[in-house]
């Protein structure tokens, strides 16, 4: 019959295509050199890796890299011109990367359980500490000099934090897991020419000085603050953090009996905001506002100040322009809390090569040279903050350096408020309310204890 | 028939005045809402976030971004292939199936029935982990293959659910016609219930093939890289890498390329549901 | 022989199915179901290293608030939207049927959104039609001169919901439509005529003809939506950043649960169990469902002439 005919023509098309097309080939790298097991074995044990340092023979092999960039980004076009140049230095190499975008934290461990071949990738940090397992101990090689680094070690390249980051980003203290780029901060990121208009001559320190200096830029036509729903509460974890510090802030999420939400701070917090809103600094529509409607705000002029991570020049640049200039401060101080200058959420991406890989030489190899100057100076431009120790700043975001050199205490986001699922949910929508004028100061911290005690 | 417009035919067509109101404003809503969506993809992002689109003329340039940074074709290839295929399978295994749930009765037919039913709400979440584990333990992963599978058979529910009504509306006699002509029952089912199904089978293949077309999860954990992606795993792709670079501009204009094929094979499509269905309502 | 020539048919047709069932349904389900009654770290896991926690996961979904906000949104989702786009879809193929002009072109219209992907739909949605600033809606209200519509915050947290299930109402009702319109076309045009010459009016016909004709096709068309229903998932990742109150139903509940949702470093706690748990729940209310529809509407294919076919159905006499 026709149909059957069809169908059959079908199948055999299927069949045919899925032949042609099935799992990747493996390549058959030579492993030029042989890893040992380190006599001591790290608590995390993770294995560790060594290169025999008289391999000489010319780099050859692949590597398949999982990255959470997608392709079309200007960071992932960034990587790819950086593996492209690798490829060119070493000619018999191949870099294969795979682009996960942000799905990476579905995908990943799936996919490193399966035993599908990875040697590198984007340590993403939702997992924490879990992906231990699968990634070799870097202690040793960032230690060891590298021809693309001009002879120096990656850690002697790198800023520390780098190095730190990752441990702390993924509880792993044992061991090196992963080496970062692409550091982040959270900040006030304001609109430069905006607030030199207003005439604010410099960053405010304090809740006062904020308060100040909304209202001037309210002068001078600009609406002060804006946030979107999906950021709200960063802005508002960190009043709470400033206030009586990250520990109480992560005891206040977890709080199931309301008293803790009674507290005065929380009602001072609570104040404050509703005061701002009074007073006009937020912008009208922060009550609706959906990502990244209040952002881009921020891009085309209309709005002065945003907090949130230094890369939001980088999705904001469509909207504003090249001759967007950007500052930023940390959050201020606030009335009643200590003092925190130097400490603000922060953290980096990083990259962490797979113990399953069996080219580690080459590995090792790709990474640093992720780190050379050059490559470093590849990314500066894609729109990343620097990871190295000499690197060079997105022009956009000079003025932003200063700011971050300063903080050397990390933070969680939004104070340690996330760190409870349930209660974010419902401490995001009041803090909306409140922050849209819709609810009171008082409203909002009896819907707090309630919702606590459920 | 146009020609002599007379009167009762127009007062006919008066009375579903109302009825007609409805479905204009559903085509104007319809209209402004992708219009826009086009328009936007081809002005620039800070025009789409002032209202200001197409201020400055036409922005081909988005698409251009579009086909060169993604392997469309690829996406596109894949797609077609894991629909057909996807579809094709589940008729295979759910056409003859439904038939016989639906015609004969014997033990446990009430109870194969129901679990089919119930079978077809397990959400796929549930699903996807054990069978990913499965997979790897198979090797299978890395494969189009393992997708195919999983396709046709997270189809075969719906399709024997939705298959079992136009098998049972066909008329008693032919099984006995069939017999009484030599036939097996199998002949009997391809050569003759089969082909009477037709108009229920192609309306099934039309909707599992936009399903498979649509969907996103299970192709996003089962078929990973970047050369087995499919349309809708693709277009997340360019979405969130849009979103991310600020890029809103090139995201419609993403969002465009690939609905617009979606949108024509539907067309030529449903010119076959029309013609499935009223042949299949017009049989006697 | 005959006897034995139809047990190897019935085999043959039957067993692929059946295969498929055993093992992509019935085995993954299974398992599953075991994993929420334990305390699994992550999905993949091996099962030696799950842990015993009995009815733990269960109690930690009824301790949630926001567990319990999903169900109250997926109820409402379920009866109160599913009567709505029933509602909407029964009269638009009725409309379609009704011997308007151009009948193919407005139920292609009308089933265009649904195949549009979900990304697409909304991404419109929210940042066009439901816009504060410039939106569809605001604009059209503005015209009108309708100033408290306009200012009408679509994407505030207490609107969200309604703005993203009118969303979904768009979406969806077309392939209502579609198995609607060739359920009332497949309608013998005797009865419409029978009830013509009576002197029935159009309600009347509707009401007597039509209604109770395309009981078996309402069925399936309750049946396919409270599918769809309870896993509610696309639209509330496209209209909620992070988890919202408004927008949280069980199977973004379960997400987060196995997959976690992190923004900023902040990394949640999984818990694959409670995920797992989730999905047996939602499988238990899809078993309600499905008895009390049985229940409610009973299958009456016997009674259905859909053919002139005056044979009746008779044992098979072999």
């Amino acid at each position: 019959m026709k149909k059957k005919r069809i169908a059959a023509l079908g199948l055999a098309l299927v069949m045919a295509l899925s032949a042609c097309s099935s799992a990747p080939a493996q390549a058959p790298e030579e492993s030029t050199e042989k890893e040992s097991v380190s006599q001591e074995q790290t608590p995390e044990a993770t294995p560790e890796a060594t290169v025999e340092e008289d391999a000489v023979q010319p780099l050859e092999g692949e590597i398949v890299f999982w990255t959470m960039w997608n392709d079309t980004e200007p960071q992932g076009e960034a990587w790819q011109e950086v593996a492209d140049r690798f490829m060119a230095l070493y000619p018999n190499t191949k870099i294969t990367i795979q682009w996960c975008g942000r799905d990476i934290s579905k995908t990943l461990k799936p996919a490193l359980e399966s035993g599908q071949r990875i040697d590198m990738f984007d340590y993403p940090t939702q997992y924490s500490g879990q992906l231990g397992f699968y990634c070799l101990d870097l202690s040793e090689m960032i230690e060891q000099p590298f021809d693309v680094l001009g002879g120096q070690s990656i850690s002697d390249v790198v800023l520390p934090s780098m190095l730190e980051t990752p441990k702390k980003q993924t509880n792993t203290w044992a061991g090196q897991i992963a080496v970062g780029y692409k550091p982040w901060l959270n900040l006030f990121m304001y609109n430069a020419a905006a607030f030199e208009e207003a005439g604010i001559t410099s960053n405010p320190t304090t809740w006062d000085e904020l308060d100040a200096a909304c209202a001037k830029l309210l002068e001078a036509g600009y609406v002060p603050i804006t946030f979107d729903d999906a950021y709200a509460h960063w802005i508002a974890g960190m009043y709470l953090q400033r206030l009586k510090g990250q520990d109480w802030v992560i005891e206040l999420a977890a709080d199931t009996t309301g008293e803790m939400w009674n507290d005065p701070a929380v009602l001072q917090f609570a104040q404050a905001f509703e005061d701002f809103a009074q007073k006009g600094y937020l912008d009208s529509n922060v009550g609706g506002n959906k990502w990244p409607a209040g952002q881009m705000d921020v891009g085309s002029g209309k709005v002065a100040m945003y907090y949130n991570l230094t890369g939001l020049p980088v999705e904001v640049s469509d909207v504003a322009g090249p001759d967007f200039k950007w500052g930023a401060f940390n959050y201020p101080d606030v009335p009643g809390g200590e003092s925190y200058a130097d400490a603000a959420p922060a953290g980096c991406t990083m990259t962490a090569i797979s113990s399953g890989c069996e080219n580690v030489a080459l590995a090792a190899e790709f990474l640093a040279f992720i780190h050379s100057q050059e490559s470093d100076d590849r990314f500066v431009e894609s729109g990343m903050t620097t990871s190295s120790k000499t690197g060079s700043w997105p022009e956009a975001l000079t003025d932003v350096k200063p700011v971050f050199d300063e903080i050397s205490v990390i933070l969680q986001t939004g104070g340690g408020i996330e760190t409870n699922p349930e209660i974010k949910p419902v401490f995001t929508e009041n803090f909306i309310k409140l922050a849209a004028g819709q609810i009171s100061a008082d409203k909002f911290v009896e819907n707090m204890v309630a919702a606590a005690q459920q | 028939m146009y020609i002599n417009v007379n009167k009762r035919e127009l007062k006919q067509q008066l009375k579903l005045l109302p009825g007609y109101l409805l479905l204009i404003l559903w085509l104007i809503f319809s209209i402004v809402l992708i219009g826009w969506i086009i328009l936007a993809s081809l002005s620039t992002t800070k025009e789409i976030f002032s209202n200001n689109l197409l201020e400055s003329g036409f922005h081909f340039d988005n698409y251009l971004r579009i086909f060169e940074k993604h392997n469309m074709s690829v996406y596109f290839l894949n797609s077609i292939l894991y629909a057909i295929s996807g579809c094709v399978g589940t008729v295979l295994i759910g056409a003859p199936a439904a038939y016989v749930l639906s015609r004969f009765r014997f033990r446990g037919r009430r109870l194969i029935n129901n679990t089919f039913v119930l079978l077809m709400s397990v959400p796929v979440v549930m699903l996807i982990l054990p069978l990913f584990k499965m997979a790897t333990q198979l090797h299978m992963t890395g494969s189009r293959v393992l997708l195919i599978i999983l396709y046709i058979c997270l189809n075969v529910p719906f399709s024997i659910f939705f298959l079992s009504g136009f098998f049972a509306s066909l008329p008693e006699a032919l099984e006995e016609a069939a017999e009484i002509d030599g036939c097996t029952p199998a002949k009997a089912f391809w050569r003759i219930m089969f082909p009477l199904a037709q108009p229920g089978v192609v309306t099934l293949c039309i909707i599992n093939f936009i399903n498979i077309w649509n969907e996103y999860f299970m192709a996003l954990i089962f078929a990973n890289e970047t050369s087995m992606r499919t349309v809708s795993t693709g277009l997340q792709a360019i979405v969130q890498s849009m979103k991310y670079s600020g890029d809103w501009a090139g995201l419609f204009a993403g969002v465009v390329v690939v609905f617009l094929p979606t949108f024509i094979l539907f067309i030529f499509l449903s010119k076959k549901i029309i013609a499935g269905v009223t042949g299949g309502a017009v049989k006697e | 022989m005959k006897r034995k020539g139809r047990g190897l048919f019935y085999v043959s047709f039957l067993t692929p199915a059946i295969l498929c069932f055993l093992f992509i349904f019935l085995y993954p389900t299974i398992r599953t179901m075991l994993m929420s009654l334990f305390q699994v770290e992550f999905i993949t896991d091996d099962m030696d290293s799950w842990v015993f926690v009995g009815f733990d996961n269960f109690k930690q979904l009824f301790n949630s608030a926001l567990f319990i906000r999903s169900m109250t949104n997926i109820l409402k989702i379920w009866i109160v939207w599913g009567i709505i786009i029933m509602v909407l879809a029964t009269l638009l193929s009725v409309i379609i049927t009704s011997g308007v002009k151009f009948k193919n072109f407005w139920r292609s219209l009308i089933y265009l959104p649904h195949i549009i992907s979900v990304v697409a739909l909304g991404t419109m949605w929210t940042q066009y039609a439901f816009n504060n600033q410039y939106g569809l809606f605001k604009t059209i209200f503005e015209l009108f001169g309708l100033e408290t519509m306009a200012a009408f915050q679509w994407t505030a947290p207490e609107n969200l919901f309604l703005a993203m299930m009118i969303a979904y109402a768009y979406g969806s009702v077309g392939f209502y439509v579609l198995i609607l319109v060739a359920g009332i076309d497949s309608i013998s045009t005797d009865y419409y005529e029978a009830a013509d010459i009576e002197g029935a009016g159009n309600l009347g016909k509707f009401f007597y003809i039509t209604l109770p004709l395309l009981k078996d096709i309402f069925k399936r068309c309750i049946v396919l939506y409270s599918a769809g229903a309870m896993g509610f998932f696309a639209y509330s990742t496209l209209f909620s950043f992070n988890t919202e109150l408004a927008t949280v139903t069980p199977m973004v509940y379960m997400y987060d649960n196995v997959f976690g949702r992190a923004t900023g470093n902040a990394a949640t706690p999984l818990n694959v169990g409670a995920g797992a748990a989730v999905g047996v729940l939602i499988m238990i209310m899809v078993l309600f469902i499905n008895v009390f529809l049985d229940k409610l509407i009973p299958n009456d294919r016997d009674e259905r002439p859909r053919k002139k076919s005056t044979v009746r159905r008779g044992r098979n006499v072999h």
